[in-house]
């Protein structure tokens, strides 16, 4: 009964302290937004929205976060067909050679951003599309395209395999099983894979920093290119506003598919 | 209406089913039994359409079908893991073949509801399919799979995982709904109770060869050989040598006692004096008694070994020096009528001359 209750107390602590850690620069930023002060300060001084007024007034900031919508649509549109058709390839055809195709699949994961930002860097320059708005969103695309193959992966592995051999049997011709079925069945992956794409190429620094310039500098670069010359809280304004994009696809995620896919997915 | 044509199916070197023929009449039940692994679920998919016969040729309603691919066969199929479609609903499930075979629109709505009241699951048509209990999702699969009315419906050890219960219900509430609609059904399993509970024909497999075709009765009272003999029921193996043949009267030497047998088929040539050969014993053919029995066509002492009661029977293992010391299983069914013998207990058992089924070496 003590022992029980001496280890509920360190478990809870730990808990706490987790989850203390992990809120705090969110809740440090948010503090830091509203600040009536001009420079970043936590506690802030009093209270204001007048750093949310000038990130919407500016027009850098406001051009730049449109960019990266556009670069966020171009990602998750290539992503979704491509992913979702590669991750039902590697779940269910016993392919020869599923293993290392699923290793080549997931490469973009070892090799450094750097590293992939600079090939992709050369690779445009030479077919001519560098400086072009979608590229960025493409080499987006590429880098992260292993977390849409998994959120579908997570979804197909746990369907029978013989679902599609009964729709068969429904009489549904092989194509219709495909989209009547198969499809509908792997939505949850899809969708969560989509959510995931769209936010990791809202917030994708390093490879944009290197494929963008001027006329087509996304959020995150132009943000950087701010911190730069100096920290002004219109950048925790900015910060704030990234947290409420990630929290409207979480809240899509829990309303579409719920997030106990999460959870139990494999 | 089906007929199953000397089909043979090989994985690489593997042979996994082996000219395998038979036919099944228009609303009959045919069930497929075998230990896991005998080939029958190879089989199955094979009459299915999802794997192409290595040889052979497979006929429904007299028509070969090995150039109609599974969507336009006219078979309902419920699968091991049941794969319902898991996105959609319980009733959109059961519409979808529906819809897929082109019904009319307007009769759809009345063909549901009456599967779902065949099948007894009203009231559960809107609900997810995660939300319905084992049972509930067996009705669900089988109400897809007869809903659009095909001409051959095929169970694949549907029930194997529900427990004994639930799944002894099924087994009858199945047989029940495919009386009801007359459609002709093969089912698979490897539940030898399930086999002839369920049936009309009962169809024994052992590595990919087909060993019986028979009635229920049939292969239980008179199995075609040695595997069929122990694969269903409880069956003592006695390795013998025949003593001497009158006719069809068979006589045959156990350890050191000489009994009259029943040769397995009477038309297979009896083999010579002294030949080895296999005598099976259901154990439920062997009577126990305190005293030396007389209505039985041998009598001979044996000791007690284990005793397990199980309620309904009571399973006795009874050693038996005059026959090499074999450890003989005898079930008592009756067990409240006479007393229970304990381990140690100095005990006569005996059969009849028609329990003890000879077959060749
Ligand atoms: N696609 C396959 N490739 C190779 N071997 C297979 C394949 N499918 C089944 N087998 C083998 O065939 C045998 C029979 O399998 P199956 O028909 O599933 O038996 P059952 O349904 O009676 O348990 C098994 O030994 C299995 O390993
Ligand atoms: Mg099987």
């Amino acid at each position: 009964m003590n022992g029980a209750r001496s280890k509920a107390v360190v478990l809870w602590t730990v808990v706490a302290v987790n989850l203390i850690l992990l809120a705090a620069p969110t809740l440090i930023i948010l503090g830091a937004s509203v600040t009536t002060g001009n420079i970043i300060t936590f506690p802030p001084d009093g209270f204001s929205l007048k750093w949310y007024g000038k990130v919407f007034g500016s027009a850098v900031l406001r051009d730049a976060f449109v960019r990266s919508l556009w670069v966020s649509l171009v990602c998750t549109v290539i992503a979704v067909p491509a992913g979702t058709l590669a991750a039902l390839a590697l779940a269910r055809s016993r392919i020869r050679f599923a293993k290392l195709l699923q290793l080549y699949l997931l490469l973009p994961f070892t090799v450094p951003l750097i590293g992939a930002g600079m090939g992709m860097l050369m690779l445009f320059g030479e077919l001519g599309i560098l400086g072009e708005l979608w590229a960025v969103g493409l080499a987006c695309c590429v880098i992260n395209l292993p977390f849409m193959i998994w959120a579908v992966l997570a979804s197909a592995n746990a369907l029978d395999a013989d679902l599609e051999n009964a729709a068969a049997n429904c009489g549904a011709a092989p194509l219709h099983a495909f989209c009547t079925v198969t499809l509908p069945a792997v939505a949850p992956g899809i969708i969560t894979g989509a959510l995931l794409m769209f936010v990791l190429a809202f917030n994708e620094f390093l490879v944009s920093l290197l494929l963008t310039d001027a006329n087509t500098v996304t959020l995150p670069v132009s943000i950087y290119n701010s911190i730069r010359n100096v920290i002004t809280p219109d950048l925790a304004a900015v910060s704030v506003v990234y947290i409420l994009v990630a929290t409207a696809a979480i809240a899509l995620l829990d309303r579409w598919v719920g997030l106990e896919i999460f959870l139990k997915s494999k | 209406m089906v007929a199953v044509e000397g089909v043979s199916k090989t994985f690489g070197a593997a042979t996994v089913v082996a000219e395998v023929s038979f036919t099944v009449a228009h609303g009959r039940f045919l069930t497929i039994l075998g230990p896991s692994g005998s080939g029958k679920t190879t089989l199955l998919r094979m009459i299915a359409g999802f794997i192409e016969p290595t040889r052979g040729e497979i006929h429904i309603h007299g028509r070969p079908v090995s150039a109609v691919p599974p969507h336009r066969r006219s078979i309902g199929m419920v699968f091991q893991r049941l794969a319902l479609f898991p996105h959609l609903d319980a009733w959109d499930n059961v519409e979808y073949p529906l819809r897929m075979r082109g019904f009319d629109a307007a009769e759809i709505p009345d063909r549901v509801a009456a599967m779902f009241g065949i099948v007894q699951l009203q009231g559960f048509e809107r609900r997810r399919i995660q939300q319905l209990s084992g049972g509930q999702q067996q009705r669900v699969a089988i109400a897809r799979a007869l809903v659009f009315e095909p001409d051959l419906v095929l169970l694949d050890e549907p029930l194997a995982a529900l427990d004994r219960k639930l799944r002894e219900e099924m087994q009858l509430e199945f047989r029940r709904i495919q009386q009801e609609l007359g459609v002709t059904t093969i089912n698979v399993t490897h539940d030898q109770r399930e086999a002839l509970v369920m049936s009309d024909d009962v169809m024994v497999m052992d590595g990919g060869r087909m060993q019986q075709l028979a009635a229920p009765a049939q292969t239980y009272r008179h199995p075609a050989n040695a595997f069929v003999a122990t694969f269903i029921g409880v069956t003592n193996f006695l390795p013998a040598r025949v003593a001497s043949r009158t006719g069809s009267t068979l006589r045959v030497r156990i350890g050191t006692l000489e009994t009259p047998a029943r040769w397995a088929d009477p038309q297979a040539p009896v083999p010579a004096h002294d030949a080895p050969v296999d005598c099976a014993l259901r154990a439920e053919h062997v009577r126990l008694s305190p005293t030396p029995l007389t209505d039985t066509d041998c009598s001979i002492a044996g000791k007690v070994v284990q005793c397990i009661f199980e309620g309904d029977r009571v399973v006795y293992e009874v050693a038996v020096p005059a026959l090499d010391r074999a450890a003989i299983r005898v079930i008592d069914r009756a067990p409240e009528a006479h007393l229970l013998f304990a381990p140690g207990a100095e005990v006569h058992i005996g059969w009849h001359a028609r329990d003890l089924i000879v077959f060749p070496r």
